[in-house]
């Protein structure tokens, strides 16, 4: 409960310093980000001095509005929460508003008239500033900020390699119905997903989705590299759009990068198993394309976009299942190599082949602290005069057995 | 609704105004006042009842940095103006103890511009519940009102009230806290039996 008030703490100040400065005219930016957290522990006190709740019921700001009263439907146990949060907003604002737009119109009048003049001001029939006439500047600064803000865009866009216009012809389909997250900080960023999967997205990559997941799969759309923890749910498959890849999980932890010259496209399985394939496999054109493949635990599988080629391998680092035995991985004492490798393949999840019978006298005495699993392999294979290599995202040891 | 509350997002715009303004551009700065005025002035309506006081340190706050703005560096442009409006108030209660803080609450005179029209909508929205905790709000002790302003009209995240009350960070959760506890046993001690700030 804690953590997530202190993310959303957090996330407000980012927003509030480190952004480009467009920021306060960038609405698809603007409150999303806090729609990402799990409002259904939200006390009534919690929701009043929330931002997206503050937009919803003190400014009325379309998108807050859309995303409150779809959530209000989803969760209609928390109305009377709600009801309060609205209550206490509305009594504070009463009892705190104590000068009328009137007064305080004729107070700025006042201060306005004795604001000594600038020798800088080179216009001085403005003397007594009128506040209509404020209006059309005020409306020129936000057609500047807008033209410029677009400028800026424009730019990006010319800068950004043919991934980017993946990305966009994904997401504009969706007309506005899609949620964008831009992780413009320099560290990675936690997103909670409504239906409690999890994303990491790393600095500079965006992600977009539908923000309650409403379709028949839970999609998003991902520019840059993130790694996602999915949420079982085999009636609603989540699919990763990358490039023109799409990931396909059930549930599972997994990584997915796109390099920064948009040339390859890298996926990751931590746990679980996912599908890759590319979009417009199943059409006349994609016959051509690499069939589906399938990655488990520790593997990865790198895309080559100009070669349109699938290269499946293991993890840089294969890190053992959160279901692992490491105790049985410290200590061997005479233990027949078949059940060495027995433990290892269930530890990690990945497959060990190797001729039983050739081996079937090879016996190991060892003894290991954290050693990541293809140093463990080395010594191992070492011990008995062996090699092994890693083949396809799986380990092949080559003996000529022992004596 | 759309109320006057500052919206965190908007201090990018406000400091590119306040970035006119320091080389003049009198436009600029009167959208700066035209946009705060009401925000500041119901700020310090927490800390005198003086209206008048308030009035003339208000004044006397938009000049000084209408006329000092070449050597005032702002990065938070509404944070600076309420932690700037609480110091010159505390000064000037210093130099007038007459006008200092007073507790009690003054009522919401109508202004001009509550026609009939507004007045019976206002009346239709404000329930029973809604009057329990204005009462228990307008007897909270004068530095947790403030807080509650701070936190639920301004809408600020603690660090920056912390900024603008220079207290330290958990000092304002505690402040906070014992102010919705306030208001809890203010409906307590009320014997309301369906009061809702109960179960919060």
């Amino acid at each position: 409960m804690v953590l997530i008030w202190n993310i959303s703490q957090k996330n407000i100040s980012k927003k509030g310093y480190a952004c480009t400065g467009y920021a306060s005219l960038d609405k698809t930016n603007a409150s999303p980000i806090f729609s990402m957290y799990n409002y259904i522990i939200y006390r009534p006190e919690e929701l009043a001095a929330d931002p997206s709740f503050r937009n919803w019921k003190l400014k009325g700001l379309e998108e807050d509005t859309h995303f409150w009263n779809e959530w209000v439907s989803l969760h209609p146990e928390k109305q009377s929460d709600i009801d309060k949060a609205t209550l206490l907003l509305e009594a504070v604002f009463e009892t705190f508003d104590q000068i009328s737009e009137a007064d305080a119109r004729y107070e700025v009048r006042q201060i306005a008239a004795q604001l000594s003049e600038s020798q800088m001001t080179q216009d001085s029939s403005h003397r007594l500033v009128s506040f209509s006439n404020n209006l059309y500047k005020l409306a020129a600064v936000v057609l500047l900020l807008l033209l410029s803000a677009g400028a800026f865009l424009t730019w990006k866009n010319g800068q950004l390699k043919p991934t980017h216009a993946d990305y966009m012809a994904h997401t504009e389909a969706f007309e506005g119905l899609l949620t964008e997250i831009v992780n413009t900080t320099t560290t990675d960023t936690t997103l909670l997903f409504s239906d409690s999967s999890r994303v990491i997205l790393r600095a500079g990559s965006r992600i977009s989705f539908q923000a309650l997941f409403s379709g028949t799969n839970r999609e998003v759309f991902l520019e840059g590299e993130a790694e996602f923890e999915v949420q079982k749910n085999p009636e609603k498959p989540f699919l990763v759009y990358s490039g023109d890849l799409i990931t396909r999980v059930l549930g599972t932890r997994f990584r997915v990068k796109q390099s920064a010259d948009g040339g390859e496209i890298e996926v990751e399985v931590k746990t679980g198993q996912v599908s890759v394939s590319r979009q417009g496999a199943g059409s006349e054109e994609g016959k051509k394309y690499p069939r589906e493949i399938i990655l488990k635990p520790n593997q990865q599988v790198v895309y080559r976009i100009k070669e349109n080629q699938f290269l499946r391998g293991l993890s840089e680092t294969p890190q053992p299942l959160p279901e692992a035995n490491l105790q049985g991985l410290m200590n061997f004492k005479g233990l027949p190599i078949a059940l060495v490798f027995e433990r290892l393949q269930q530890a990690y999840g990945i497959e060990i082949l190797y001729d039983k019978d050739l081996m079937k006298n090879c016996f190991l005495t060892a003894s290991f602290t954290d050693e990541p699993l293809l140093e463990k392999m080395d010594l191992i294979t070492r011990t008995i005069d062996a090699t092994f290599a890693e083949v396809d995202g799986q380990l092949v040891v080559n003996s000529r057995g022992c004596p | 609704m759309n109320k006057k509350y500052i919206h965190p997002e908007k201090n990018a715009h406000f400091v590119k105004l306040w970035q006119r303004s320091v080389v003049g551009d009198k436009h600029a700065f009167c959208q700066l006042v035209e946009a705060h005025y009401q925000v500041l002035f119901n700020y310090g309506a927490t800390l005198t009842t003086n209206h008048e006081l308030l009035k003339d340190v208000l004044q006397e706050l938009f000049i000084h940095l209408w006329e000092k703005r070449e050597r005032i560096e702002i990065q938070y442009f509404t944070i600076y103006l309420l932690r700037a409006l609480r110091n010159n108030l505390f000064l000037s209660f210093r130099e007038n103890p007459t006008s200092s803080v007073t507790i009690e609450e003054t009522a919401h005179e109508p202004t001009d511009e509550s026609t009939i029209e507004n007045l019976l909508i206002f009346q239709e929205i404000d329930s029973e519940k809604k009057q329990k905790i204005k009462r228990a709000l307008a007897s909270l002790p004068k530095r947790q009102k403030e807080i509650v302003f701070l936190k639920y009209y301004e809408g600020l995240t603690h660090e920056q009230i912390a900024g603008v009350m220079e207290l330290n960070r958990q000092s304002v959760a505690n402040l906070l806290h014992k102010a919705l506890l306030s208001l809890r046993s203010g409906f307590d001690q009320l014997h309301y039996v369906l009061a809702f700030l109960f179960y919060w």
